[in-house]
């Protein structure tokens, strides 16, 4: 039997492949992101920063990762 | 200058400025500096994940701590991305809730989408934001969206980036006169004047980003606008004469040598 150990899901508007079933706290250290200022969306709800630890992601999951920037 | 009450804080300085379009994040943090803006906007975006995770973040060389960050609704043209966006910004900021609402209408004039705005204003108050407004300059609007309960109202003097000054001051003086909350004029402003001016009218503060941050001197600018605030303020409270048709001399007639 094959074991799937990488998935598929869009982050930001691109495909990315990352581990199976990671949890955000995981995705976000693969990806070297600081769990500061920051706001994640999974299939268009905000997951609230006390759950990115519990909240594992799975297949084709459409994530976005949102910060402040620059604006008037 | 008396302090300008927003959203029960209150704040020294009555000029909100923007963080786009500086040069870099150093630049951004000392035109700040020098405009002694205590609230500052930023805008809400998705990280681009190959090039911003090793850049420096904005909040970290503006501490929440010591700033009010006001996050904006721009890029938005409909309610709902809008209050999406306002959520969003409250998740980033650990649960803060003042906002910058704008709803543009259109590419070309960034002019507030005033029935989607309005929309927005009403859900947002369901869910407990305490809203700052862009809005015309248009005082029918203004009051309606003070009465679904904005904290504070802001009228444009003219389009967003525009640097053409006050449009049509006389609206900004009726939105004032028939409000109970600050106004706070925003965009618009191109140059200290224009600045000193919305503050001559009686309105409460301005928001500025373009006119600090494309001057050829940033910094020289955001300094030349804390002084144009405060002497717009200042003259106002001061009285100033009225305007009359004639001469009026300044030196007494009595005792003049020529005579």
């Amino acid at each position: 039997m094959v074991i799937s150990t990488k998935m598929r899901v869009i982050l930001n508007k691109d495909v990315q492949i990352i581990p199976d079933s990671i949890s955000i706290d995981g995705l976000l250290e693969h990806l070297n992101i600081e769990i500061k200022y920051i706001a994640i969306e999974v299939n268009e709800t905000i997951v609230p920063k006390s759950e990115y630890n519990t909240f594992n992601l799975k297949e084709n999951d459409n994530i976005e990762i949102i910060h402040a920037v620059g604006g008037g | 200058m008396s302090k300008l009450i927003i959203n029960d804080k209150s704040y020294n300085s009555r000029l909100i400025v923007g963080t786009g379009k500086y040069k870099d994040l150093t630049e951004t943090k000392q035109a700040i500096l020098n405009s002694g803006a205590e609230m500052v906007t930023v805008a809400i975006r998705r990280m681009n994940i190959g090039q911003d995770k090793n850049s420096p973040n904005l909040l970290d060389y503006l501490d929440p701590k010591l700033f009010t960050i006001l996050p904006n609704t721009a890029g938005c043209y409909n309610a709902k991305d809008a209050v999406r966006t306002c959520q969003l910004a409250a998740e980033i900021l650990e649960g803060k809730k003042l906002v910058k609402l704008e709803v543009l209408g259109d590419d070309k004039t960034l002019y507030p989408n005033v029935t989607e705005t309005i929309k927005a204003a009403e859900q947002l108050v369901k869910e407990d934001f305490k809203i700052m407004v862009y809005t015309t300059d248009d005082h029918i609007v203004a009051k309606e969206l003070e009465n679904i309960g904005c904290v504070s109202i802001m009228p444009l003097a003219s389009p967003i980036g525009s640097g053409l000054g006050i449009q049509n001051e006389y609206n900004l003086l009726t939105i004032k006169e028939n409000s109970t909350v600050p106004i706070i004029v925003d965009a618009g402003v191109g140059t200290a004047s224009d600045a000193s001016k919305v503050m001559e009218l009686g309105c409460d503060g301005v928001l500025m980003n373009t006119a600090i941050a494309c001057a050829k001197d940033p910094l020289l600018m955001a300094t030349a606008m804390k002084k144009a605030v405060e002497s717009g303020y200042d003259a106002y409270h001061a009285g100033r004469i009225p305007k009359k048709f004639h001469a009026s001399a300044s030196s007494p007639k009595e005792g003049n040598v020529c005579d």
